[in-house]
């Protein structure tokens, strides 16, 4: 299979404003890419079409091959379709373990709970210290793993992650990134909208770079990192 | 060219944070001064400050050599400095006629009722919401809600004018339109200090730029200058550093 | 992010057409011209016309006992209108001051034998001065939590009067039958204080259009809209919503001292009748708030209602039932009231009746 997911045309927006002004992203089995671009020009707001949370007025979301444009958000997480969205959006009264159970919480990430529990543990051995404790008393690092971690427990086909390094220290941002690097090598997909663009250029594969939500530069990141056009679509000149 | 505005070593505190830390900047007569930076960088606050919704914990400012520090909004008003608001704030009871009435009632003439309600059409044929002047503000677009916005501070007859975020929510079209606005309010002689996200439009509009990051000033001059400045670059596109080392350990 | 606020997903917007206008709220009349010139105006004069012309013509005593009270009614309405159409803060205390108004005006009119306008107008006058300064105070407060200050006035005032011994304490003061001397005997007082309590009314109505057609009252409805953008465009709200608390309190303190002259007792339970003050709101909220039509005929027909109720053996008990149940329906369903319910079916009646 060419493209695992595949983004046509979306527009979309809130209520009377709208953001995004036709978004086509092609997305690679395997592949980490990369969603970049200045606030305001849409990333969010991308992976909340995909995702459903957020209308798509026009375009079309196909994953897998099915379209899946007008499914509701829990639908398209049983296919394998997962977000772990800005501000982590963790379960801050339930423990850290009671939090990657609620991950595993539909029909298709069910069957293999046991396993998949064991597997984010071993990624992330600061979880299994803190299996018991209150997910809210967690540091931000923790809290941004343990989001992760949950959207692991979900078994993704895609896993498309909002802001990963956003208020982390450069010590946890690398260290995550380090744990993203290791998924990737295990044939995981993944989709990342990230703030720090170095970053991005250095991890991903493939790159789209939004302006003004439409998409300003796609390519290869090595190729994309050398290009001027990414501080121009940034700072407009 | 002489100074308009001058804003001195401005800073504020919230709580634990410093919104806005040693803030200094000036604005000439007949001059677009654009207002850059990351999200959260105390722009907004920046410019409650300058129009009196905030006060300074330390810093002045001089409007037209007039000490306007801490002064209440409805004060400065009367001096000449008119604003916008980044989420638009239109008067929803009334029509389009009656908001631009307010502005040119409560204004820098303190018009009457009739002398008020002239001007204010005027200032519609200006901005192109002539047509929809008995239609209540509420069922108005956001383009036209932003244009009323632009309006009714436009008929306070300012000589400053701080446009926040104008031009979010527009569509191409009407970004192009509310540019051609901006161009004909500085033509017309009244100098503008603009919020703007949308980079291409301000760097294109403005005469100079400050970038505000975490509060503090980091870069200030033309354009071009600006946009090529590595701390600049470094405050948007993130620190390439880490980077760096993230690839050494690969 | 910036202005973007991430709620549910809705329909996609296009070209600059401007969408239908949404359920009535009250516009300015955009008509130009003084007032004199206002139907409102020549409507109330034709109005306090009859209301006097009719029941002096048959000397018909128990008609004019009737009208008083919609007249009255009409007062407390209108000026009522003033802080919550206008302006947008909901006074529910605003019966202290037809209570106080009438304290010292009946103090000065039968305790110290005062000329009885002169009285009323000085009644007047302090209220409207007391009002200032608390005013000054409570005003700083918003929303629900200015209605509850106006609950904590009424509330202070009503204790300060039952322990004051000038007043009374809670006996309150009962006028001798030669205080009606000077007009000519308690008959004829009563019909004098009947004109000018008709006369109040009149001033009252007039005074709200006065009002909402200057730019004073522009800058009221401002506020109302929106207090922050309404302070950022240029008006002092503080100084604003002083003064119409202020004026607000004149015209009912000068009613309260007729009244009460008139009725010939006072004390703290009839002066300040808490359930009056909650029924004044619900005057104007039938009637339809912002509006001078409204504040009246919500006043008339709420009186009418109200005596109905009161003297019918079976329905007397659910008068205030009935009362919030009208409150109730009127807020959730027609918060314009009757008015902005005319203003609806027939929207070029805006432009007429303010």
């Amino acid at each position: 299979m060419d493209t695992i997911l595949e983004i046509k045309s979306i527009e979309s927006g809130y209520g009377e404003v709208q953001v995004l002004w036709g978004i086509s992203l092609q997305v690679k089995p395997g592949k980490l890419t990369t969603i970049i671009g200045a606030n305001g020009a849409g990333k969010t707001t991308t992976l909340r079409s995909v995702m459903g949370s957020v209308r798509t007025w026009k375009g079309k979301v196909v994953l897998n091959g099915e379209d899946i444009t007008k499914l509701p958000p829990h639908a398209r997480a049983n296919r394998g379709l997962v977000l772990v969205p800005e501000g982590r959006q963790l379960f801050a009264d339930m423990s850290v373990e009671e939090n990657l159970e609620m991950g595993a919480y539909s029909r298709r990430a069910r069957k293999g709970q046991k396993q998949n529990l064991e597997r984010v543990y071993d990624a992330f051995p600061q979880l299994k210290e803190r299996r018991k404790q209150q997910s809210s008393t967690l540091s931000g690092g923790e809290q941004q793993m343990l989001a992760m971690g949950r959207g692991l427990m979900q078994e993704p086909l895609v896993l498309m992650i909002d802001e990963l390094s956003l208020g982390l220290s450069p010590l946890l941002a690398q260290q995550l990134f380090l744990s993203l690097k290791a998924l990737r090598k295990q044939g995981l997909t993944i989709v990342l909208v990230e703030q720090n663009v170095h970053l991005a250029l250095a991890l991903s594969d493939y790159t789209y770079v939004l302006a003004e939500g439409r998409v300003e530069i796609e390519g290869k990141s090595r190729e994309v990192a050398g290009m001027d056009e990414v501080r121009k679509a940034y700072l407009g000149l | 060219m002489s100074t308009l505005l001058q804003v001195t070593g401005v800073s504020l505190r919230f709580g634990g944070l410093l919104a806005v830390s040693d803030v200094s900047f000036s604005i000439e007569h007949g001059e677009i001064l654009g207002l850059i930076g990351p999200n959260g960088a105390g722009k907004t606050t920046l410019f409650n400050i300058v129009n009196g919704v905030y006060k300074v914990d330390k810093g002045q400012i001089l409007f037209e050599g007039k000490d306007i520090t801490n002064r209440p909004p409805n004060d400065v008003v009367h001096l000449g400095l008119s604003r916008t608001h980044q989420i638009v704030k239109p008067l929803n009871g009334m029509t389009v006629l009656e908001n631009v009435t307010v502005g040119a009632c409560f204004g820098r003439d303190y018009l009457g009722l009739h002398p008020a309600r002239q001007a204010a059409m005027e200032v519609l044929e200006h901005v192109g919401l002539a047509d929809r002047a008995e239609t209540s503000a509420r069922s108005l677009t956001i383009a036209g809600k932003k244009r009323l916005e632009v309006a009714r501070a436009l008929a306070a007859r300012p000589k400053l004018l701080l446009l926040d975020e104008v031009l979010a929510g527009l569509n191409p079209t009407e970004i192009e339109q509310m540019i051609q606005i901006i161009r004909g309010i500085r033509q017309s002689g009244i100098s503008v200090f603009m919020i703007e996200h949308v980079m291409q439009a301000i760097m294109n509009l403005s005469d100079r730029i400050v970038v505000l990051s975490f509060g503090q000033k980091l870069a200030e001059g033309l354009p071009e200058e600006v946009s090529h400045d590595p701390q600049v670059i470094e405050a948007y596109l993130g620190d390439p550093d880490i980077a760096d080392k993230l690839l050494e350990d690969a | 992010m910036s202005a973007q606020p991430p709620t549910e997903a809705g329909a996609p917007a296009r070209e600059n057409v401007p969408r239908a206008s949404h359920r009535a709220s009250v516009p300015l009349a955009s008509r130009s011209g003084g007032i004199l010139l206002h139907p409102v105006f020549w409507l109330t004069l034709v109005f306090a016309g009859l209301m006097i012309a009719v029941p002096l013509h048959g000397n018909n005593v128990a008609l004019r006992e009737d009208l008083i009270l919609v007249a009255v009614a009409v007062i407390l309405a209108s000026n009522l209108n003033l802080m919550i159409g206008y302006t947008g803060y909901v006074n529910f205390g605003h019966i202290v001051f037809y209570g106080l108004g009438g304290y010292i005006g009946l103090y000065l009119a039968t305790v110290r034998h005062w000329n009885l306008i002169l009285a009323a107008l000085t009644a007047g006058v302090s209220v409207s001065l007391l009002a200032l300064g608390f005013g000054v105070g409570i005003l700083r407060l918003r929303g629900a939590y200015f209605a509850l200050a106006t609950i904590g006035v009424l509330v202070a005032v009503n204790s300060f009067v039952a322990n004051f011994d000038p007043f009374g304490r809670s006996e309150g003061m009962y006028v001798s039958f030669d205080a009606y001397a000077p007009l000519g005997g308690p008959m004829r007082a009563l019909w004098i204080t009947y004109f000018l309590v008709i006369a109040v009314m009149a001033l009252s109505m007039i005074l709200s259009l006065w009002i909402k057609k200057s730019k004073f009252g522009l800058g009221l409805f401002a506020i109302r809209e929106d207090e922050n953008a309404a302070v950022v465009l240029g008006i002092n709200a503080r100084v604003f919503k002083a003064i119409i608390y202020s004026v607000s309190a004149f015209l009912p303190a000068v009613a309260g001292t007729l009244m009460f002259y008139k009725n010939g007792m006072i004390d703290p339970s009839i002066a300040f009748e808490y359930m009056l003050s909650l029924e004044g709101i619900v005057m104007l909220m039938l009637g339809g708030q912002g509006t001078v039509v409204g504040a009246a005929l919500g006043g008339g027909l709420y009186e009418r209602l109200r005596s109905y109720l009161l003297t019918s053996p079976r329905l007397s008990n659910f008068h205030l039932v009935i009362a919030g149940g009208m409150l109730l329906l009127v807020v959730l369903f027609a918060p314009g009231g009757l008015i902005g319910w005319l203003y609806r079916l027939i929207p070029r009646a805006r432009k007429v009746i303010e």
